[in-house]
């Protein structure tokens, strides 16, 4: 048998372990927990998620919790609060660079505590994002984006968005797809 | 060695939370300075590191070589 | 595979791997060597170092160039087993260079690195340092420099175009390797004036931005040749910022008359700070007579009685922006000026000796 033609590019060898988390195969009877960030907005956009998940979905309910600070990590407490009571997350809205880069930071926490997770930032982050999910070691790792700007939007045209989005959300929460970490 | 397409990308991404983008090269170093609007949001900016990440892709070197400075600095 | 002692081997095998590897995108252009685990080996037995050390690397691309990787590359390249301690050398040589760690290989300036070999493994390995010593047509020379280029392309993943960056880039690029011709340079080698004890085998690099000759069999007067030089070295489009670093390969007619003159290598050094400049008014014509304060150049508005009074403004900082090197034949009187893109970082790297109990595993 001839010998293989050895290939001549540099790649880093070490790999962060594989970032998701195992999903469920559908929602029904699933706990939601939803992780606003006090942008405005935010409380109102996860929260007709939520309704729709429970409605279309027969989704158990919703379990909504605050984060102290928009610009800074999902805290130990609150991380390990959502692993034991729900069966997967959704956090936002980020819709500034530090809360994009924050959410995103998030989401990759709550993968890795075993909860699928969606991230919803405004499309005007996508960069600080990725950065993130790179940092994190979940280079290309999926988020949902809206349009920017979030805050301004009325009662109505927050529920078109959340209705806009709906079948990612699920895609992503019940998806088979897999993100392999690196550096 | 700027990519010009990513680092207008980085400016508009600032702008959006009321941030100016200033780059200025010299000797294989980048100095780059952030300044505020009057209608910036406040601890919206990412941390310097992460700014670094993002802005050594747009600038095509090292974080090494990108001389960072905030409004507060 | 077997095959017979002398036998040709399969060119058509041989065209089918060459195509391999350009359909991966592994190649500058040219045909590459295909490299098998066993040329890798020899490559790896010719030095003592880990073959998962890792010798450079671009983290935010997640590329790692380890010394595996770039014997593999060196061996694409051409060069022969024997060969890799010089590659490796010149890529630590190069990697003291601040311009080549900070971005330099995807400059729109495409600089070119200049790798200067000296010592003994001039003759072991036949690195050319006389007629022709830019090249092309000696193995070493070419391939050595042609791995460099190889590394990064592959190792570092800096393509052309893609995270490359060049302009127009330099003809050239990746095939400067000269050896110094220490046997007719009147002044230390390279090496020695680095601090290497003499008769090492060294390599020096730097990155350059372009070479351009000076060619004087006019005169016997040192100081006309100097100014020749000066020129060359003055001239205004290659000004960018308040300093600039210039190079020279002497050749070893240029050499032997200045130090004949009593001219040793510094004092040729500090003439060429002393006398390389441009007035006020050359600088403005040209655009480029303020300085910022990051010492970049522009078009300031002077007024013409500013610059009409002949000021000379000084290019060349201190002797260490005016690295020298011998080189080439002695049958005519010309040398090359060498564009250094950033600064020589005043380092040589010993080649480090083929470890005898490996190279017998």
């Amino acid at each position: 048998m001839p010998n293989a033609i050895l290939d001549p590019t540099g790649r880093t060898s070490h790999r962060a372990p594989a970032v998701l988390a195992k999903r469920p195969a559908d929602l029904s009877g699933a706990v939601i927990g939803l992780l606003e960030n006090t942008k405005k907005n935010a409380v109102e956009f996860l929260g007709e998620l939520g309704r729709l998940l429970v409605e279309r979905h027969n989704a158990a309910g919703t379990v909504l919790r605050t984060k102290t600070n928009f610009a800074l990590p999902v805290s130990d407490e609150l991380r390990d609060e959502f692993a034991r009571d729900c069966a997967v997350v959704i956090t936002g809205v980020g819709d500034c660079g530090s809360c994009s880069a924050s959410a995103v930071a998030d989401g990759v926490t709550f993968e890795r505590a075993g909860v699928p997770a969606v991230v919803i930032c405004s499309d005007a982050f996508r960069t600080t994002a990725d950065a993130m999910a790179q940092r994190q070691g979940a280079a290309g790792y999926r988020y949902l984006t809206t349009p920017h700007p979030v805050a301004p939007l009325a009662p109505d045209q927050i529920r078109q968005r959340a209705e806009q989005l709906l079948p990612q959300v699920v895609e992503i929460l019940i998806g088979q797809s897999t993100v392999e970490g690196s550096a | 060695m700027i990519d010009a397409g990513k680092l207008d990308t980085v400016r508009e991404t600032l702008a959006a939370d009321g941030y100016l983008l200033d780059v200025r090269e010299a000797d294989g170093r980048v100095a780059v300075a952030i300044s505020a609007t009057p209608d910036a949001c406040e601890d919206c900016l990412v941390p310097k590191p992460l700014m670094a990440d993002i802005l050594r892709d747009a600038l095509g070197v090292d974080t090494d070589a990108i001389d960072l400075t905030y409004p507060n600095d | 595979m077997s095959s017979e002692p002398g036998a040709a081997p399969d060119p058509d095998e041989a065209q089918r791997a060459i195509e391999y590897c350009y359909a991966r995108g592994w190649s500058d252009g040219l045909p590459l060597v295909p490299v098998s685990q066993p040329l890798l080996d020899e490559f790896l037995a010719q030095t003592g170092r880990d073959p998962d050390e890792v010798i450079g690397g671009l983290p935010h691309v997640g590329r790692e160039v380890t010394v595996a990787i770039a014997a593999i590359n060196a061996a694409m390249a051409g060069c022969r087993p024997e060969y890799f301690p010089v590659v490796l050398a010149a890529w630590d040589a190069l990697r003291k260079d601040r311009a080549a760690s900070g971005g330099g290989w995807q400059s729109t300036s495409g600089p070119a690195p200049l790798i200067v070999v000296n010592g003994p493994v001039r003759t072991e390995l036949g690195i050319n340092a006389t007629g022709g010593v830019f090249g092309p047509g000696f193995r070493a020379n070419a391939t050595i420099a042609r791995a460099i280029g190889l590394i990064v392309r592959n190792g570092l993943g800096i393509e052309p175009q893609v995270l490359e960056q060049a302009t127009q880039g330099l003809p050239g690029r990746w095939s400067i390797c000269i050896g110094e011709n220490e046997e007719q340079s009147p002044w230390p080698p390279m090496a020695v004036d680095a601090g290497l004890p003499a008769g090492t085998s060294a390599v020096s690099a730097m990155l350059l931005r372009t070479a351009e000759f000076v060619d004087n069999r006019h005169t016997n007067d040192p100081e006309q040749l100097l100014w020749d030089f000066a020129d060359t070295i003055s001239r205004s489009g290659a000004l960018i910022f308040r300093d600039t670093s210039v190079g020279i390969v002497f050749g070893p007619e240029h050499a032997q008359l200045l130090a004949g003159a009593g001219f040793s290598k510094a004092d040729v050094q500090a003439w060429f700070v002393e006398h390389c400049g441009r007035t006020a008014a050359d600088l403005h014509r040209a655009g480029k007579d303020g300085v910022n304060e990051k010492t970049v150049r522009y078009a300031a508005q002077s007024t013409a009685a500013e610059t009409a009074d002949g000021q000379f403004h000084r290019i060349l900082p201190s002797a260490a922006a005016v690295p020298i090197a011998v080189a080439g034949a002695r049958n005519a009187a010309m040398s090359m000026v060498v564009r250094v893109f950033g600064l020589w970082s005043g380092q040589s790297v010993a080649i480090a000796e083929v470890p005898v109990q490996e190279a017998a595993r």
